[in-house]
């Protein structure tokens, strides 16, 4: 249907008319780049959490505790040592660890902030494991250790959340007493985690004394069957707290599943800003078939012309409809390279803002699928002209003028 | 310059379906600019009325710390203390200091538990008044709860409909409700107030709720009644000084926070004009492309009419009249895309709100903003004109005789 002659008659006449075809380049250009470079962080945000899940989560599972607001906040409900020991004993379940949170005021050098303080029992790996967080500067906390803290990378940035800069063995007070330095973890990549404080289980029981019981717990469990080993630690549970199913005042979940709700919310918002990108694209296909339109119009002759040479319907309706999808191409390259450096500018931002974790994500499938979705794009918004261009009767366009 | 109008009108008439094309694509732009913004204005509503629950003379004390993941009283690291209430009363301008508490509770009727916020009402009699009139609490059916009423609570009114409360059936008064594991009995339903903060508590006397979560000393945040409107930034001022003296710290280290009802709003409102913007950005993508559009049609009808432009000038059309004449055709393309998209925006406003009332259950209203409109449909105007320059600019260079020869 296409011959090669073809493809260089479209080629020329898109050619002739640059400024026409450059602005409805442009016009396709904008949309897909902006879908491109949401999509991008949508995968790259895909991937991070795959990550988490396959490297060191898989086999973990939380149990946290019903309340109003955030975890570590309210604690109405806390585990006891008696529920842990109820999960340990549970089949199916290797350990178990649990977890205090709290909110602590940490002063230094006359500033005050407000941060999430985590006690842990440092000789159980299966905090860090959970965060994939690794010391970068400094020791671990020892099993027992008091008046040591570790603290959250940011700490270790000027302006990070000081003004200052901290180093190990440096003092630090939280809550009114002092601390000395053990040493830093590494980015997670969002201010909230990297701002956190960590220290051992006796130091926060000493700290907040009379604490209620433990805020959440880790247990590390057979991945075999991992509803089962849930349903049978729910279980324990309810009777080591008495009580009865549907009056649970805990969840128990997988971190799979934790992490799962997370991207099902990313998704959500991703697709949501994809959405109103498409709207340029559908102004775009507007701007497209306008185009097509007006260059159907001014060749009516040629399209006369070359039918009474013998071109049938199809040649005509097919070098109509590559034009335009050449154009919805042409966007599409430029689009998908353009938006691909935005992506790599925007994520070297983010990483420096503190959101390190919030990286694009590039996937052979994206490029080629943007640029297929651009040229379909042009291509359908051409199909209603190219119709038209080619039911033109030669004899019609030929009495003209 | 009424000519110039007439003559545009009949021009974009006259090539009717690209004219139609052209304006479409503007139109869509600016209605989703529109009904983004007004829906987006109108989400912030719906929010504000669910927190800004206080009168205009109320100051809230919270201790400082992580707030945004849960109620007032949660995320702080050194929580207030009923002495710090009766501290700030002593102040001259403060009338009342009223220390408040929001526990969580498992809360069982018949088979079903759920977990609700109990807030708690004070014992004295002065302080009780100002709650109610501050929160605009009402009853429904049954009765207020008053000092000493022992093992009694009200209720609001979303938790009295068996439709969504979690029980599955009606609380009506009178009825045994166990909260963390002790019997309550319901004395009152409160009128409905549209915010899930009053319709979904629980609400009991302060001695109550102390002894039954064991909560000591502590107060989650405390309000502050001040003598006189006028008073309401001495009192502040004052109240921060006596909180600081309280706490032990210097000014500019505060662990407290002391806020009027305008100021504690404000970082939600933040955040939600933030994500608005950014999706407002990226909906005036597609305003940029219909104006792309303009551009092209304009440019192709220059190129269209080049006879028509040579002829003009022939018989007198000075430059700037030419200019003027294309110019206006492009302004009134952006224009009257503008009115229809305004129009449409409006409409798809009213739709998508109701569309997410119904999905999610609240009650907001879109909120359309006179200046919002009347800007963008200048700005149409404006911005379809500019995109018109270009092609309006080559129109009026053209050289008569060039273009009469062919």
């Amino acid at each position: 249907m296409m011959s090669k002659e073809n493809v260089k008659y479209s080629l020329s006449n898109l050619k002739k008319r640059k400024g026409r075809s450059a602005l409805t380049i442009i016009s396709i250009f904008v949309g897909i780049t902006t879908i491109f470079v949401f999509m991008s962080f949508g995968i790259g945000m895909y991937d991070y959490v795959n990550g988490l899940v396959s490297e060191s989560a898989a086999d973990k599972i939380m149990i946290r505790l019903k309340g109003v607001g955030a975890a570590g906040l309210d604690d109405t409900f806390t585990l006891s040592e008696d529920d842990l020991k109820a999960v340990k004993k549970t089949p199916g379940v290797h350990e178990v660890s649990g977890m205090y949170y709290k909110v602590a005021e940490v002063e230094k050098g006359g500033e005050n902030r407000f941060v999430f303080l985590i006690a842990f029992n440092p000789r159980e790996e299966m905090v860090t494991e959970l965060s994939n967080v690794k010391i970068e500067r400094g020791r671990e906390l020892r099993e027992g250790e008091k008046g040591k803290v570790v603290l959250g990378y940011n700490y270790l940035l000027e302006d990070g959340i000081f003004s200052k800069s901290l180093d190990v063995n440096d003092a630090i007070v939280i809550q009114g007493e002092k601390f000395r330095i053990a040493g830093f973890y590494g980015p997670v990549g969002n201010p909230q985690d990297d701002s956190q404080i960590y220290v051992t289980l006796e130091q926060f029981e000493k700290l907040y004394d009379g604490s209620k019981g433990y805020n959440s717990a880790i247990a590390r469990v057979d991945v075999s069957d991992l509803d089962k080993v849930i349903e049978d630690v729910e279980k324990s549970l309810r009777k080591s707290r008495d009580l009865k199913k549907s009056e649970e005042d805990f969840f128990v979940s997988s971190f799979g599943d934790i992490l799962e709700q997370f991207t099902s919310i990313i998704n959500m918002i991703v697709g949501f800003i994809i959405l109103i990108a498409l709207i340029s694209v559908v102004v775009s296909a507007i701007n497209t078939a306008n185009t097509m339109i007006t260059s159907v119009l001014e060749r009516t002759k040629e399209i006369g012309v070359m039918k009474s040479v013998g071109a049938r319907n199809s040649e005509i309706f097919g070098t109509f409809l590559f034009e335009s999808g050449f154009l919805g191409f042409a966007a599409g390259v430029l689009g998908v390279l353009f938006g691909f450096v935005l992506t790599l500018i925007a994520g070297r931002i983010l990483t420096d803002l503190g959101w390190g974790f919030l990286q694009p994500g590039h996937s052979i499938e994206l490029f080629l699928g943007c640029v297929l979705f651009a040229t379909i794009t042009g291509a359908v918004s051409g199909v209603a002209p190219a119709v038209s261009a080619s039911r033109t009767s030669p004899a019609e366009t030929l009495r003209h003028e | 310059m009424k000519d110039y109008f007439v003559l545009a009108f009949k021009n974009l008439k006259r090539r009717g379906v690209r004219s139609w094309l052209t304006l479409l694509g503007v139109l869509i732009g600016i209605a989703a600019v529109v009904s983004l913004i007004s829906l987006g204005n109108g989400l912030k509503d719906a929010v504000n009325s669910q927190f800004n629950l206080g009168t205009t003379e109320v100051i809230t004390v919270r201790a400082g710390g992580i707030s945004g993941f849960g109620p007032p009283g949660s995320g702080v690291s050194i929580p207030l203390t009923t002495e710090d209430a009766k501290a700030l009363e002593r102040i001259g301008s403060v009338d009342l200091a009223v220390p408040r508490l929001i526990e969580t509770a498992a809360v069982v009727f018949r088979e079903g538990t759920v977990f609700e916020a109990v807030s708690s009402i004070p014992e004295d009699g002065r302080q009780r008044d100002f709650v109610y009139e501050s929160l605009g609490l009402e009853i429904s059916s049954g009765r207020l709860l008053k000092g000493g009423d022992g093992k009694r609570i009200m209720i609001g009114n979303d938790l009295s409909l068996g439709d969504g409360n979690g029980f599955g059936r009606d609380v009506r008064t009178g009825d045994g409700l166990d909260i963390n594991g002790k019997r309550f009995r319901v004395v009152g339903v409160l009128e409905r107030k549209g915010s899930f903060i009053i319709d979904g508590a629980i609400f009991m006397t302060e001695g109550e709720l102390r002894d039954l979560n064991d909560v000591g000393d502590r107060a989650d945040f405390i309000t502050v009644k001040v003598k006189d409107r006028g008073l309401m930034d001495e009192a502040k001022e004052e109240i921060e000084k006596v909180m600081r003296e309280r706490r032990d710290v210097k000014r500019g280290g505060e662990n407290f926070e002391v806020s009027t009802p305008e100021s504690s709003l404000e970082s939600v409102n933040q955040i939600l004009t933030g994500i608005q913007a950014f999706i407002v950005v990226v909906a005036s993508m597609s305003i940029i492309v219909g104006v792309i559009g303009i551009s092209n049609t304009m440019a192709t009808s220059v190129i269209e009419r080049k006879r028509e432009i040579g002829v003009m000038k022939s018989i007198g059309a000075r430059n700037g009249s030419v200019f003027c004449q294309f110019l206006v055709e492009a302004g009134l393309l952006g224009f009257v895309g503008g009115v229809v998209g305004v129009a449409l925006g409006v409409g798809m406003g009213h739709a998508g709100t109701a569309a997410m009332n119904g999905l999610l259950g609240i009650s907001t209203a879109p909120n359309f903003d006179p200046a919002l409109m009347f800007f963008s449909l200048l700005g149409s105007f404006v911005v379809g004109a500019v995109s018109g320059i270009v092609p309006a600019m080559k129109a009026a260079r053209q050289d008569p005789v060039d273009s009469l020869r062919k």
